[in-house]
């Protein structure tokens, strides 16, 4: 029998982290897909990124995971989105050659040392009789064992997809879904959610006028998601932007008793965060138009995503309402719009590690956990990876809390809160997000990646040295003293309020419309440094006020966060809580103090009992000791 | 008493408390003679203050005990002082919390800590409901949801950037904000300067006919210098008086006692005296000690916590069953009234210092407070006070996603008055107002 220490089911966004860091951090693994061809798969929008969920990837790369290279490697367009909101919200987002994303991923995964990678579908999970892992069984009735095992099934079990009047059982994209692992696992007494999800149509480009329709061109020049990526030199591929009309809306309208939304042929919990164009017009009934953006699916195909147009309409209705918009009035379908339901666990099951705690060594990662989005996927993914491995090499695990990382938010929001829909990433989740910047990332995170064994040495010591750099060059320019007579000149050419006496180049740069490089002018002692550490230099002056304002927020939380609370603790027998709280400690068994208070159901009183309680039992342990 | 513990108790103490001695050179665990200054250098009151150095205290803490001489109106100043300077209200049980968790409570009554917590959380949370049930917490509501609004307005830019929603300016979104701060602010004016001071108290007369109600006002005027008379007109209409009592102006307002075998006009004179019941303050309640209950007013005293109820002439009871007599009537109606009873003789002058002291004990403890009044509940006065540090912090910002953030806390001081989050109601929010996603 073949033995492994992890095994990985699913090959999707997920699962190709999870695979990497087990192998990458030394770990005999092994990753499980239905089909080869779909490793890597981006069933819905072709781009990675956006809001908050380029800040993930970043966070990844800056952990030593992949998402972000092979990002940077197969991207056709790249923005800088937010750029007027503010540095904590600049976001990254690339469209991405699909086909392309898949190979260069597949072929690291080939490539990489400890790994193997096997065509099967899992059909159920073995365990000892202390509910721990033994390993896996595939369809070719074949039990693989292995010291732990990640489900990262993505949308694939007991999925099924429905498109208008019609359903089949099915995966995203053609692929065959996996109908037993949820059931098997179900009846091991782990509980399932069913979600539901949805994607636009593929259409023919050359069926549409893109003449009419808005341009939408790339950022230059394009910054890269890996922190390792040099640059990025391509010829960009434009989006397209048009509109819904009236007319859209009256065909929908019309037809609406023939979507299964709305005749109740869907039993699973839809997401607010792609709505369909069903929801859109029937929610916001006197919005004149919707936009449609057309996306290209790579360079070596005519398919285009339709984002905005999402639906589970039948086909006939689908075509009609895509004709009616502007530039697409004799669009070519390729590919149907669907809506898909499948299995999802309840994330609330699991460690804040993502191992399920009642199932030792069973972890879950990605939409399996009912997340939605490959930035969430592949977060998830890599964190799960570290904690198998940590796990078996009887190491601490590796957890990133609300104030370190927007992993931390991501993970900690589904396994405290649960979530009753697909739960997307969002800026607003995080509360600490101006230490929390897309920018920053891999000075919160790489040393981390460095002591896990993510990154390698030599990244290790360029990263130091960048750190090296922007920390002489803050000081330096909190020190620099700079009098009236040579900055009043440069401070009256840019319209800006003449200083009285001496003062220091950061207070300068502190304000408003003053950039780092407009110093080079009053500065000759600059020292040569790199866009991004300049940048660093630039945000960290500018914003000091608001950025020790969060750390000091960040010491408050961090306080609770330190009180851990045991595993095995019975909190139905702690007199002073509330019975409410009591049953919600008692299924979602935070780790620390902070947790439990986030916990819907668990008031600030509770959260001081529980205090309470532990100090007492921290003290009978003592006195038996005595 | 107001006592402060934790770390940084010396120094709010030292902000606050002026004595001969320097605070820095009080000796530990001894009593000093000061006074307590507000911001402006006004006293507010003068106190005994305890200084003691941790770890010889409770809560093994350094901690400061302030014993007023003013009644609760002042120590309630004190207390919005000492917030201002940095301390915090405690939560249900903290001084015990404290003592448990530093040690110096025994292991044994580790349990006692842990009910302890929780009832009186309960407490505070019936206490507060009952401090702002009603329009004010309606309001609080309302300007919270405001907030939720703006905040998901600039999220909603900044989550979906590509999507044409209708952009936001900082400056659009300051102006709100501080718009939001200038009516919270009203919330946090102290009713008991801003309005009995600037205003006086209105205080209707109520009860029957020949109860005693114009001798009552009568005798007040006599006694207190009269600002005002109003008491030319027909009878049947309410007669007011302002006098200063002690330097507080008080407006009486005397229901004319209508008592008729005509229904029709009783009805009239009822419903006047529920009006001036409903328009004013507090009410004083007379009746005859000989017949109380007779009247029909009775039964609209609802709202009895602001009620003063006078048992006059005592004078007609015979002498020997007087003292028994009166001690029954009070024992009867304390359910009502508690100790705000006071059986007299107006005729013969007695009372009358009496009555107004209730009164002006009514509005030190707070109990007597304005139909709009502010919120009184001095944790939920700090929320509020935050919220508008955090809405008026948004003149700083610079980038709409600074602004969100001091929005978010504000939101979230208000919520912590209303018991919602606001991280969950924003996200909300942005997809019940704004149509976006892919």
């Amino acid at each position: 029998m073949k033995q492994y220490d992890v095994i990985v089911v699913g090959a999707g966004h997920a699962g190709c982290e999870a695979a990497l860091a087990g192998a990458r951090m030394g770990l005999k693994t092994a990753i499980f897909t239905l089909n080869l061809d779909s490793i890597a798969n981006m069933p819905c929008n072709p781009s990675i990124g956006g809001t908050a969920k380029g800040h993930l990837v970043r966070e990844i790369d800056a952990l030593g995971g992949q998402i972000g290279k092979c990002a940077d490697a197969t991207l056709i367009q790249s923005k800088m989105l937010n750029k007027s909101g503010g540095p904590a919200v600049y976001s990254l987002r690339a469209q991405i050659d699909r086909r392309q994303y898949q190979t260069v991923m597949k072929h690291i995964l080939e490539k990489q040392e400890n790994l193997d990678i096997r065509q099967y579908e899992v059909t159920d999970v073995v365990f000892d009789n202390d509910n721990r892992v033994t390993g896996v069984v595939t369809n070719t009735d074949v039990i693989i064992s292995a010291k732990a095992v990640i489900i990262a099934t993505g949308t694939y079990m007991k999925s099924r997809i429905i498109i208008g009047d019609m359903s089949y059982e099915g995966g995203p994209d053609g692929f065959f879904p996996a109908n037993k692992l949820s059931l098997n696992l179900e009846k091991k007494g782990i509980i399932l959610r069913r979600f539901k999800t949805g994607t636009p149509a593929r259409v023919h480009k050359n069926s549409i006028d893109l003449s009419k329709m808005s341009v939408q061109d790339g950022d230059e020049p394009i910054v890269p998601f890996s922190f390792e990526t040099d640059k990025i030199e391509i010829d960009q591929i434009p989006c397209y932007l048009t509109y819904t009309n009236e007319k859209t809306h009256d065909i929908i309208r019309r037809n609406l008793d023939r979507s299964p939304l709305y005749s109740g042929k869907i039993s699973g919990t839809g997401v607010r965060y792609c709505p369909s164009i069903e929801d859109k017009i029937v929610k916001f009934a006197d919005k004149e138009r919707h936009q449609v953006f057309l996306e290209p699916m790579g360079l070596m195909t005519d398919e285009m995503y339709v984002q905005g147009m999402s639906s589970s309409m039948p086909e006939d209705v689908q075509e009609e309402m895509y004709k009616s918009i502007e530039g697409m009035e004799n669009v070519v379908f390729m590919r149907s719009a669907y809506a898909i339901e499948y299995d999802c666990f309840d994330p609330l099951q699991l460690l804040p590690t993502l191992e399920f705690k009642k199932f030792p060594g069973l972890y879950s990662a990605g939409q399996s956990n009912g997340s939605s989005g490959y930035e969430e996927a592949a977060a998830q993914g890599i964190m799960a990876g570290i904690n198998a491995v940590l796990k078996i090499k009887k190491r601490q695990p590796f957890v990133l809390d609300r104030s370190e990382a927007y992993i931390g938010v991501l993970i900690d929001d589904l396994v405290t809160k649960g979530t009753n829909e697909p739960y997307r990433m969002m800026t607003s989740r995080a509360e600490y997000r101006l230490l929390l910047r897309q920018d920053n990332a891999d000075e919160r995170l790489t040393p981390k990646g460095y002591e896990l064994g993510l990154i390698g040495k030599e990244r290790y010591t360029r990263f130091l040295s960048k750190m090296g750099n922007i920390e002489k060059e803050t000081d330096r320019l909190k020190k620099k003293n700079i009098s009236p007579k040579i900055i009043n000149p440069f401070l009256e050419k840019r319209n800006q309020q003449p200083v009285n006496s001496g003062t220091t180049e950061a207070a300068i740069l502190k304000r408003e419309g003053i950039g780092y490089e407009d110093l080079y002018e009053i500065d000759s002692e600059m020292p040569e440094l790199t866009k991004e550490e300049k940048e660093q230099v630039e945000i960290k002056i500018k914003y000091e006020g608001y950025i020790e304002k969060q750390q000091r927020q960040v010491e408050q939380f961090k306080k609770m966060e330190k009180v851990l609370l045991p595993e095995d603790i019975e909190y139905k027998k702690i007199k002073g809580l509330r019975n409410e709280a009591q049953q919600k400690l008692d299924s979602v068994k935070p780790v620390s103090l902070g947790m439990a208070g986030r916990i819907s159901g668990v008031s600030p009183a509770d959260v001081q009992v529980l205090y309470v309680y532990i100090e007492q039992q921290k003290r009978k342990k003592r006195k038996t000791k005595e | 008493m107001i006592r402060i513990s934790g770390s940084n108790a010396f120094s709010v103490a030292e902000s606050m408390f002026k004595s001969k001695t320097p605070f820095k050179d009080i000796k530990s665990h001894t009593v000093t003679y000061g006074h307590i200054q507000d911001k402006k250098g006004n006293t507010l009151d003068n106190v005994l203050l305890l200084k003691m150095k941790a770890p010889k205290t409770y809560t093994k803490e350094d901690t400061v005990e302030i014993h007023c001489h003013g009644g609760l109106y002042v120590t309630r100043k004190i207390l919005a002082l000492a917030y201002a300077f940095g301390a915090a209200p405690a939560q249900p049980g903290e001084f015990t919390k404290r003592a448990f968790i530093n040690g110096s409570i025994d292991l044994m009554e580790a349990e006692a800590v842990m009910d302890l917590i929780n009832s009186q959380a309960e407490d505070a949370y019936k206490e507060a409901l009952s401090q702002i049930k009603g329009e004010k917490s309606l309001q609080i509501k309302s300007i919270r949801s405001e907030l939720i609004d703006l905040i998901s307005h600039i999220m909603v830019v900044m989550e979906y950037p590509e999507y044409d929603t209708e952009k936001i300016t900082v400056k659009q979104a300051q102006d709100k904000a501080l718009n939001i701060a200038d009516r919270l602010k009203v919330f946090v004016e102290d009713f008991n300067e801003r309005r009995i001071i600037r205003e006086g108290l209105t205080v209707a007369v109520i009860g029957d006919v020949n109860v005693g109600k114009s001798t009552f006002i009568n005798r007040a005027c006599g006694q207190n210098r009269v600002i005002v008379t109003d008491i030319a007109g027909t009878t049947r209409d309410i007669v007011e008086v302002k006098i200063d009592v002690k330097g507080l102006c008080v407006t009486l307002k005397d229901t004319a006692g209508i008592r008729s075998t005509d229904n029709e006009i009783e009805k009239i004179g009822i419903e006047k005296a529920k009006q001036a019941i409903e328009q004013s303050d507090a009410v004083i309640y007379i009746a005859d000690i000989n017949q109380p209950y007779k009247d029909e007013i009775f039964h609209y005293l609802r709202d009895r916590d602001k009620v003063v109820c006078v048992l006059n002439k005592t004078d007609l009871i015979q002498e020997k069953d007087r003292e028994k007599h009166i001690e029954s009537m009070e024992k009867e109606l304390r359910k009502l009234f508690k100790d705000r009873i006071i059986a007299c003789s107006l005729d013969k002058k007695e009372g009358i210092n009496e009555i107004f002291d209730k009164f002006l004990d009514m509005v030190n403890a707070g109990s007597i407070r304005s139909k709009d009044s502010a919120i009184t509940n001095e944790r939920h006065k700090k929320h509020i006070l935050d919220a508008i540090t955090n809405l008026e912090n948004t003149k700083e910002g610079s980038f709409i996603d600074m602004l969100s953030i001091d929005l978010t806390a504000a939101a979230e001081d208000l919520g912590k008055i209303t018991g919602e989050t606001a991280s969950a109601d924003i996200i909300d929010r942005i997809f019940e107002k704004f149509c976006i996603g892919k």
